[in-house]
Formats: C-alpha cells, structure tokens, sequence
C-alpha cells in the first residue's frame, strides 16, 4: 500500500481569525483535497474573551481532522499525540474500507480476541506510511511570549517523526508573516531537522490572526497549484495591530 | 460519559460489570473498579474509544502473562451507550497506590530504590527479548500491591515493536525532550525512562525535575551523600554512552548486593562493639570482685 500517504495541516493559534477570510470554508476546502486539517488551540488562565475553542472545534470537524487545547508547555506533547491520531484514524479508515471488501465487516463487527492481526497489520502500517505535515503557526502579537516554546514544539515534532521507518516531510508556515505579509512560508516540504531549525528562528512575532490565507497557502504547498480566490483576500486591508 | 453506579454489559461475552468508582484517567482511556456481577469478585476495568489501544494491552498482557510484576487480563468485550461505541478490558484489581503517590508520602532508601529499578529492569528486559521496546515507562504506572507487598506494572499502551518510533509518551521521562536522542523504539530509550525514574525517586520533587537540565539532575544527584556507583551508573544510562541495558542490569545487581552488604556489615560492626563492651565490662566487674575477695581473705 505504496500509494497511501497521509496529508495533514495543524494550526496552531491561540485566539481567533480575525482577517483574511473563513478558515473553516477553508478547511472544508482542504479536506476536499484529501487533506485533514486539525488545530489546537493554546489556552492561558487568565482570559476568555479571546478563546479559541470554537474555531478550533469548527475547523477540526469541517477540516476531518483532530482537535485539542492545551497550555502552551504541553504543547510538544499535544502536537505529537495529534499527529499521531490523525495517522490511526486514517488507516484505520482504510482497512476498514479493505476488511469490508474483503470479509464483510470492520474490525468492531469482528470478536474482539480476533482483532489482533488487524492491529498488528496497523500498527506496522501506521509506521512506514508517508506523512507530510504542514504546521500553521499563529504569530499573532498575543504570542510574543509563547513563541520559544512554539518553536521547540516544531523541531521536538521532528525529533517524533524521524524516528517512522516512512517517509515523514514538515512544512511551516506563520501567520501573519513578516514586513505586514499575510504569511510566510518558513520552510517548505523537508525532513531535515537542521534546516527547520534555523528557518524558524526567522519567525517574527506581531500582528493580525490571518488564518484562512495560511490554509490555503497550506494547500499551495500540497497541491502545487496556486489558490484561485488569492484576489479575495488582497482587497482586504491589513491592519497591523498594536503588539502586546 | 458518566459510568460510576452504572452496571455495563459485554456484547459478546455478556459478563456484567458494576462500575464502582474511577481509578485512573489516561491519554487513551479510564480505569474504573468494578465487580463482577456473578462471581462478585473486584476487578479494575479499563474502558476507551480507542479500539487499537485496548486490542493491543490485551494482547500484550496475554503473550507476557509469566511476567509477574504483570495483572491479569481476564477477557477483552465491547460496550455501546448512546450510539457510540466503547471497548473495554478486564483485569486483575490491584488493591494499593502508585508510587508517584507514595513518594510524596515517603523517601524510599537507596537500596530499596536500586531494589525496585532492578525488578522493573528486569520486566522490562523480557519484553526487550521478544522484540518489544516498553516505551511509557513512569512512576504513575508503577504499582504497589498492599496485600501481597508486590510490584505491578499496569499501563502497556506505550509498547511498539523494536525499530518503530515511540508512540506514547510522558515528558518527563522521554530522552527526546532532554535532548538526548530520538523518540525511535530502541532499548536505550527504555534505559534513559529507567534513569529518569530512579533520579525522581531519589530526589523526591518531580516537579523541580521537570524545571532541570539534566547536567542540573545530576548535580543534584552529587549533593545527595549517596553511593558513588549508584550515581555512576545513572550517569551512563542518562547519557546513553558506553553501556548496553544488559551491562546497566548486572551493574544494578552488583551495587545491590554491595548496598545490602553494606547495611550488613555496619549492623555487624555495631553488634560487635556491644559484645565487645559487655565483655570488657564483665572481665573488670570479675576483677574488681575477685581483688576484693582476695582483700577479704
């Protein structure tokens, strides 16, 4: 099963879009292109006003991805469980489309001390598939004081999926970019730890939460074809809002 | 869901459970005493959406069942409320704490501690053996067995086959966090959580660990006056240099018996100082008693 490769888009926040677009039109256009999108919203104890929950449920359910909060510390740990669940749920998806073909039924139909072989077949599985990951990080002004943290979390990710005997790929994009850009492509589609790390001690901090371009400048980089509605979002002005 | 006084029901085996109160709460899923409504007899349930993960502990628990720092798995079933679908296992109830819990209640000793490291080595090294790598190795799922004074070992979700990467893990205890190396499935991944955990028990303030580089854990470590090879050897396992997990193994062994003896020599020296003083004592009473009689005479 050579040709299965798992596309996936995590977006990192900790507030809500507030320019540029829908992000969850976005991620429903993702997840057409088979490309899940998952998010993870960064919560703090001391306000709520700001919080990310809701959009990041919304763009989790219409992207068919995973979601999750959690405090910026824990971050490393949420970005690796994510991407993790991401790749079970979508090979289990595909064997159980295969175990239907073939038997009639899906694992949960089968009794349960039989299950074993299909486990043992997923799991080998979950390890060699090629994964390419895009993380969408929010460099929002609110995240000047999370952004080491954010980028350890980056190459700590790495240090996971290097360990896979598959092939594994890591792209990063923030938003919003540098010099009042929408976003930045820190770094396109690359295993090489090294280099990741020094792309993404150019992320500056300050500005806008735009996260629906980020998306589909995400889904540029998968499909290779430039996003169509790009003019949408250049007639919107760009505020640069006051750093916190 | 809320399951706490509910009685839930296999749908192939067709077992009921009463679920009694939660014990634990996992990534994964939750464990929850519970009794056996025929037999009335306690046993811990653990119950989860996750198919995979259940699957998997069982099937470990079952191939690795000589192991005995391991619970029993009595049967594997599936429960659905609601429209949703859950999968649960039933094992051995461990009546007794975990040793996250009983640290902050006590500081072990050193020898009891090389003693614990030891047994879970030792676990772990079977699995090492079949081609496993433990993975999620932590004080929280390392138990205590109130009534029969035993060790039990009670999450295997972290277990993938040698050469995979590492699925589950806790910070704490994961090298790739202290920047020691990758999160791939090799025996040294399960010698740095082995380290790691010993260092924890030693210090006894998880939450300053947590905050250390690991050049500062082993400082901390020097301070403590305890058994130079002890920390000797952590050293070497942290560092991951120079020793294979046989070789940490055999060192513990050694530093073991060296430990024990020690404590038996130190009793011996103290026994022999009060034999010696009663004797001394006796032989001059004798004297005096004897000068006198002499006098007397």
């Amino acid at each position: 099963m050579g040709e299965i490769k798992i596309n996936q888009i995590i977006i990192v926040t900790d507030g809500r879009s507030n320019v540029g677009g829908d992000p969850i039109i976005a991620a429903g256009e993702a997840a057409k292109k088979n490309i899940f999108v998952s998010a993870i919203g960064i919560i703090d104890n001391t306000d709520d006003s700001e919080s990310p929950i809701e959009e990041v449920q919304n763009i989790a359910n219409k992207g068919g991805g995973e979601w999750e909060l959690t405090y910026i510390e824990n971050l490393s740990t949420t970005l690796h469980m994510l991407t993790q669940r991401t790749v079970n749920k979508t090979i289990n998806t595909v064997v159980n489309k295969q175990l239907k073909e073939i038997i009639g039924a899906e694992l949960d139909e089968i009794k349960p001390e039989s299950r074993n072989k299909f486990i043992k077949y997923i799991e080998n599985l979950s390890d060699e598939i090629h994964l390419k990951c895009c993380v969408l990080m929010d460099c929002s002004g609110s995240m000047k004081i999370k952004i080491n943290k954010a980028r350890e979390s980056i190459i700590d990710l790495m240090n996971s999926l290097k360990a896979r005997k598959g092939k594994s790929e890591v792209a990063v994009i923030a938003f919003p970019g540098l010099n009042r850009e929408m976003i930045h492509v820190v770094n396109d589609f690359s295993n090489d730890i090294e280099l990741i790390k020094n792309k993404i001690n150019n992320m500056g901090v300050g500005g806008t939460t735009p996260t629906a371009p980020a998306i589909y400048k995400a889904i540029e980089l998968f499909t290779n074809k430039p996003h169509e509605s790009e003019k949408i979002i250049e007639e919107e002005p760009l505020f640069n809002e006051s750093i916190i | 869901m809320k399951l706490e006084g509910k009685i839930i029901t296999g749908k192939w085996n067709k077992n009921s459970y009463k679920i009694i109160k939660i014990l634990g709460k996992g990534g994964v899923g939750r464990v929850y005493k519970s009794l056996d409504i025929n037999n009335k007899v306690y046993y811990a349930l653990k119950i989860s959406q996750d198919l995979h993960s259940i699957t998997k502990e069982y099937n470990m628990l079952n191939e690795f069942n000589s192991i005995e720092a391991l619970p029993n798995a009595v049967e594997l079933d599936d429960y659905e409320e609601a429209g949703k679908k859950y999968y649960f296992l039933v094992l051995e109830y461990i009546n007794g704490e975990n040793f996250k819990e009983y640290m902050l209640k006590k500081q072990l000793k050193l020898t009891e501690i090389v003693g614990i490291v030891i047994i879970v080595s030792m676990m772990i090294r079977e699995f090492h053996k079949k081609g496993y790598i433990f993975g999620d190795l932590k004080l929280e799922n390392l138990m205590i067995d109130k009534e029969n004074r035993e060790i039990k070992v009670i999450d295997l979700g972290g277990i993938v086959p040698k050469g995979d990467s590492i699925k589950e893990f806790t910070p704490l205890y994961d090298r790739a966090r202290w920047n020691i190396g990758l999160r791939s499935a090799d025996t040294k991944y399960d010698m740095f959580a082995i380290c790691i955990m010993c260092v924890n028990l030693i210090l006894g303030n998880e939450k300053e660990l947590l905050n250390m580089t690991l050049n500062d854990a082993m400082g901390e470590l020097r301070k403590r006056k305890i058994n130079k090879k002890v920390v000797n050897l952590i050293e070497k396992g942290l560092y991951q240099n120079r020793i294979e997990f046989f070789e940490f193994i055999e060192e513990l062994k050694k530093i073991y018996k060296t430990l024990r003896n020690e404590r038996k020599i130190r009793y011996n020296y103290r026994v022999n100082l009060i034999v010696n003083a009663f004797f001394i004592i006796s032989l001059l009473s004798f004297t005096i008693i004897l000068v006198f009689v002499i006098r007397n005479a």
